[in-house]
């Protein structure tokens, strides 16, 4: 199968102020890769992510979707993406419903249609019978819940996560990781950000790690492997970031707690 | 950390608390912490003015219930019998009193976020539902404190100091009674119903009392003159039931010296009750005050927007009142989010009920002031009074900023990833939206009196003033950056408010002042009103002239960020 490209990043860079955040990244993603997007905090992962979404535009550099400069049409790729932000600020008064349908009016799908999709989805979560419930009175994993459903509901092309399973009870995080495998072979392309190594290393079959807004890595699991000669990609992590202190400084932290 | 006053005062009645089994010495730490980070925070109301940072916003509030407090005080010099003076100054104390502890300490009473930090360390559940309870109450009983003392001075001279002993001493009383009932009351709601429903009744008593303190400053001056009745009171068994029957009687009964016997029930009610509620709150309540606190996390269906009909035909006014798609979700979403945000309703809901209220007021004070009823009221007919509608524009139009505003503004993130091809059917649906269902049922409501007392023959000029209303409306958002539907926080009012106020004022002074002309030179206003209409449509076709993305209408991009 001929690889087809749907991201390609050129030259990106960013800064707040005079703080460099992004120093000239350049990406090429392919359908139905499941990317884990890494990095320390800081490194510029959450500000790649928004300048893929529009909702930061002052950036220099050329970022194409689906072929097509974001700054040309700033619209029409986005009926084809989905996101989860990290920390999601949401018009929380509102009902589930409520939230869900509108999310799914604006990216053009019939009423009719999403009544049933919605009650449908929420159920597969169990958490159908808070379908009529304020989302402000929802648990911290059922807003989640929510938000991935509110991602996903137009059957978008290209997704991203930042780390989507945060407050997701067990069986919960199953299902959700079942979902990504079976997105991906649809040729989904997912970019996936999280903190939590393990997950990343299962789910993912390419790496990004990002470090003080350079790609510092970029490849398989097996191919960091073989970069950095370590066992986990935790261990890939804390090398190529360049941290190595970490049972130093747990040690001190432990031996204060006892007065020593 | 500095130790408070009030904590050493507080000292002096360690003994109480210990008691009622409760640890003093980490319920003072509490208060300590919770003192210290109230002198911290800055209310949201000065947060835009960096250089009055450092003053205590408590103490600002406090001068202006001591001028309330001045006005309260003069009741002490009309000549009545000294049972009716306290019935009303102690009503008004509760009232505010009241308003002020639902409106601004409920949420201090029903924190649980304090109790997720608190609980896991060994602190028990009735030592930090005391600290919380004496936390209200010290500000309570300085608030009351303060509103009462120009009537505690003027008292004491006028009656003697016992006069101001007895006060001095229900006024804690009544502090206490407030804050148990306040308290006992949310426990009861929170036992039968859900959280929801708590923070949904607790809204609609804030914007009712706000109204109603509306009102009276509207009528104070009215109110002399509605109490110069003749006055001989009766006992009737109901009065055992009012508050302030107790704490009025035992000035009759110890002061003036009636020694009816029902005085002296009364006066044992006064103090019999606050305790009853005090042991009740310790004893029955407190034990499970937190328990039910947790109901305000769980979730629960709203029943409001249950109905899958009622949304049905809300889709169908929706696409009835708008040219695609778009709009109308908007306009929906509109709704949803106006019906749904307490917050957004605390401020609009009390500004419309004033539009309402204001004319009518106008009209009440002409009916008052001069001669008899019937000959005001010819007056009234004969003349053009129904131009009072442009108080209530005037008033409703501060409306429209607020459309802008969300306790969610952060939100708004999800404009930006939705694929929208152009703002200006965000703006059109929620305009219409917001003017359809909120500002002309109200402008509609506002117009039935005048109706009453003109007859149809003004139906026209009403039509005017309506237009004028939504072009006004149309002119402040167009002139006010036109910032996207709830995309800003509540401070983004404070910042226009002034200079639009003051432009409002002049367009509804030029519009009225033709408007009068017309009326008063019996001239027609078909030509004035189809003219108005006009500059209407033009307004709103060239407001949504070009096409914008949300890329693209950079004023609303810096808004977003």
């Amino acid at each position: 199968m001929e690889k087809e490209m749907v991201v390609s990043i050129k030259d990106l860079e960013m800064s707040y102020g005079t703080k460099k955040v992004l120093k000239g990244i350049n990406l090429e993603i392919y359908k139905g890769e499941i990317i884990g997007y890494i990095g320390p905090n800081g490194a510029g992962k959450s500000t790649t992510v928004k300048i893929l979404l529009g909702i930061i535009n002052e950036y220099k550099g050329e970022v194409r979707i689906f072929g097509e400069d974001i700054t040309k049409d700033s619209v029409t790729y986005k009926n084809r993406i989905g996101y989860v932000p990290e920390t999601a600020e949401i018009f929380d008064n509102l009902t589930a419903y409520e939230y869900l349908s509108f999310i799914g009016e604006v990216y053009g799908l019939d009423l009719e249609d999403l009544e049933g999709k919605i009650k449908k989805l929420m159920g597969l979560f169990s958490i159908e019978e808070a379908l009529h419930g304020r989302i402000s009175s929802f648990s911290k994993g059922m807003k989640q819940k929510v938000l991935i459903i509110a991602s996903l509901i137009h059957n978008p092309d290209i997704l991203f996560f930042d780390e989507p399973l945060s407050g997701l009870d067990a069986n919960s995080v199953m299902i959700f990781k079942e979902i990504l495998a079976a997105l991906a072979k649809q040729g989904k392309t997912i970019f996936y950000s999280s903190h939590i190594m393990e997950v990343v290393e299962k789910i993912s079959n390419r790496i990004i790690l990002l470090n003080n807004g350079d790609i510092v890595a970029d490849g398989t699991f097996d191919d960091l492997k073989k970069m950095s000669m370590e066992g986990s990609l935790q261990d890939i992590f804390n090398e190529l970031t360049g941290f190595k202190k970490y049972k130093e400084i747990a040690d001190e932290f432990v031996s204060t707690l006892q007065g020593v | 950390m500095k130790d408070f006053r009030t904590l050493k005062i507080l000292d002096l009645f360690k003994f109480i608390f210990l008691k009622f089994g409760v640890d003093y010495p980490i319920m003072r730490k509490i208060l300590q912490i919770k003192l210290t980070m109230d002198e911290r925070r800055v209310p949201t109301v000065l947060m835009s003015n960096n250089d009055m940072k450092d003053e205590n916003a408590f103490n600002k509030s406090l001068l202006m219930y001591l001028l309330m407090g001045f006005v309260f005080m003069l009741f002490i010099f009309i000549p009545f019998p000294i049972f009716y003076k306290m019935n009303i100054i102690i009503a008004m104390i509760l009232f505010l009193a009241t308003s002020v502890m639902v409106a601004d300490y409920s949420s201090v009473l029903l924190d649980i976020k304090e109790k997720n930090i608190l609980l896991p360390k060994p602190i028990d559940y009735k030592t930090l539902n005391t600290a919380r309870i004496i936390h209200v109450f010290i500000y309570l009983f300085t608030i009351i404190l303060t509103i009462a003392t120009p009537t505690l001075v003027a008292g004491s001279f006028r009656f003697g100091f016992f006069f101001g002993g007895i006060f001095l001493v229900q006024l804690l009383f009544i502090a206490s009674l407030i804050i148990f009932l306040t308290s006992l009351l949310y426990f009861l709601i929170l036992y039968f119903f859900n959280g929801e429903r708590l923070k949904d009744i607790i809204n609609y008593f804030q914007i009712g009392l706000s109204v109603v303190m509306i009102v009276i400053y509207q009528l104070v001056g009215q109110i002399f003159q509605v109490f110069n009745l003749n006055v001989v009171y009766e006992v009737k068994w109901w009065n055992y039931f009012i508050p302030t029957t107790w704490f009025a009687a035992p000035y009759s009964y110890l002061i003036e010296g009636r020694k009816e016997i029902h005085y002296l029930y009364f006066t044992i009610l006064s103090i019999i009750v606050p305790v009853i509620m005090l042991v009740l709150y310790f004893k029955v309540v407190s034990p499970y005050f937190e328990g039910v606190l947790q109901k305000l996390h769980s979730n629960s269906e709203d029943k409001n927007s249950h109905s899958i009909k009622a949304k049905k035909r809300q889709q169908k006014i929706a696409s009835f009142f708008t040219t695609n798609k778009m709009e109308s979700i908007f306009f929906r979403f509109t709704h949803n989010m106006v019906a749904s945000e307490r917050t957004l309703k605390l401020k609009l809901y009390p500004s419309l009920a004033f539009a309402t209220i204001l004319p009518l007021l106008f009209i009440f004070r002409f009916l008052t002031v001069s001669g008899s009823f019937s000959e005001s009221y010819e007056i009234l007919r004969s003349g053009n009074y129904f131009l009072y509608l442009y108080f209530a524009v005037i008033m409703m139009s501060n409306a429209i900023p607020l459309l802008s505003t969300s306790e969610k503004h952060r939100a708004v993130w999800l404009y930006k990833i939705l694929p929208i091809e152009d703002i200006n059917s965000i703006y059109k649906g929620s305009l219409k939206g917001y003017l359809l269902k909120y500002i002309l049922p109200v402008y509609c409501f506002v117009t039935i009196p005048f109706i009453l007392i003109y007859g149809v023959k003004i139906i026209f000029d009403i039509l005017i003033v309506a237009i004028v209303l939504v072009l006004l409306m149309l002119i402040i958002f167009h002139y006010s950056d036109r910032p996207l539907p709830f995309s800003q926080d509540f401070q983004y009012i404070k910042h226009n408010n002034i200079s639009i106020l003051f432009q409002t004022m002049m367009f509804c002074g030029v519009t009225a002042g033709i408007h009068w002309l017309l009326v008063s030179s019996n001239f027609t206003r078909i030509p004035y009103g189809i003219l108005l209409c006009i500059a209407l449509i033009i307004f709103w076709k060239r407001m949504f002239a070009s096409k914008i993305t949300i890329e693209q209408g950079n004023k609303a991009e810096n808004i977003i960020k």
